[in-house]
């Protein structure tokens, strides 16, 4: 799953805003720890398409 | 509304917004070099236009999945690239763009306050944030004739009629910036022609359900849908014969900048 390092800077949570970071093949809030997936290489960031941590 | 074709879109509208994506990246003065965040960005007509006139970066954010797809294809070897993502809640750092920019798409949104300050979060001290949205009551030629005739025979269409867009006047986004907090306000008329081959050419994407007026026409039986079809002739004055229509669309669009501090 490629996605660009100068993406990831500006990407944020929708939610709190937090920077997020590549775990695997999903975006992690670091603050709230919603997960966001990565479909065909497009990040979903919907919050109600988030995986809430268990 | 949903939209979930994005080639039934681009031929009933898309085409259409596609002429105004120059308009509004001119009087949105956006500039070389520039990172432009273009919210709503459906079947990627703005970000398509942005890259092909200037050396500018693009982010483009949509809900539809189906659209972004679409979009993404169309911008292949550009340097755009898109997320899903909800106008009402941008997954962006504060301050990540130079501009943005939203191409017909406020009234499709359910908040659209919560989007302008959005927009607002997103984009740097002193930048620009522009929209547009079509003068549906008015100066959309095409969508007010269709509604206007529509309700001259069935009087109960009215809540339907665009015109009830709950921005499609002049001052509406002007409004929508000032209590958003963005400074130095200007608003325009961008207007363009549409021209069709024949009046068919005009008629037959209302025939294929796309949008408010295509979902209206399918649910008329064929007698009441051929009764629009003569009104709509009517109010464009279009005659029997085969000629060729053009008709204005006008659109109003609005910038402001961020705060300096």
């Amino acid at each position: 799953m490629s996605i660009d390092p100068e993406l990831l800077k500006i990407l944020a949570c929708p939610l709190d805003k937090a920077p997020v970071e590549l775990r695997g093949d999903r975006i992690v809030c670091t603050q709230c720890h919603r997960a966001y997936p990565i479909r065909d290489g497009i990040p979903v960031m919907l919050i109600d398409e988030a995986e809430l941590p268990v | 509304m949903t939209f979930f074709d994005a080639a039934a879109y681009e031929r009933f509208m898309g085409r259409w917004s596609r002429r105004l994506a120059p308009l509004l990246i001119d009087f949105a003065g956006v500039r070389e070099g520039d990172r432009v965040l273009d919210v709503g960005s459906g079947t990627g007509s703005l970000a398509l236009e942005l890259t092909a006139t200037r050396r500018v970066e693009v982010v483009g954010i949509d809900p539809s999945a189906a659209f972004i797809e679409h979009a993404r294809t169309r911008a292949a070897g550009r340097p755009v690239r898109f997320d899903i993502g909800d106008a009402q809640a941008l997954p962006y750092e504060d301050a990540s763009f130079d501009t943005s920019l939203a191409l017909l798409v406020i009234n499709h949104i359910p908040d659209p306050r919560k989007a302008a300050s959005e927009m607002r979060r997103v984009t740097r001290r002193g930048g620009r944030i522009a929209a547009a949205v079509w003068d549906y009551g008015e100066g959309m030629t095409m969508l007010r004739a269709f509604w206007d005739a529509a309700v001259a025979l069935d009087p109960a269409a009215e809540p339907r009629h665009e015109r009830h867009m709950p921005y499609c006047r002049r001052n509406q986004l002007s409004t929508l910036w000032a209590e958003s907090g963005l400074q130095e306000i200007e608003e325009t008329a961008l207007v363009i022609p549409m021209e069709f081959a024949s009046f068919d050419a005009l008629w037959a994407p209302f025939l294929k359900g796309q949008g408010p007026g295509g979902a209206y026409v399918a649910s008329l039986t064929p007698d009441r849908r051929q009764a629009l079809r003569e009104r709509l002739r009517q109010e464009l004055s279009a005659g029997d014969s085969d000629q060729p229509i053009r008709i204005d669309a006008r659109a109003w669009a609005v910038r402001g900048n961020t705060p300096q501090r």
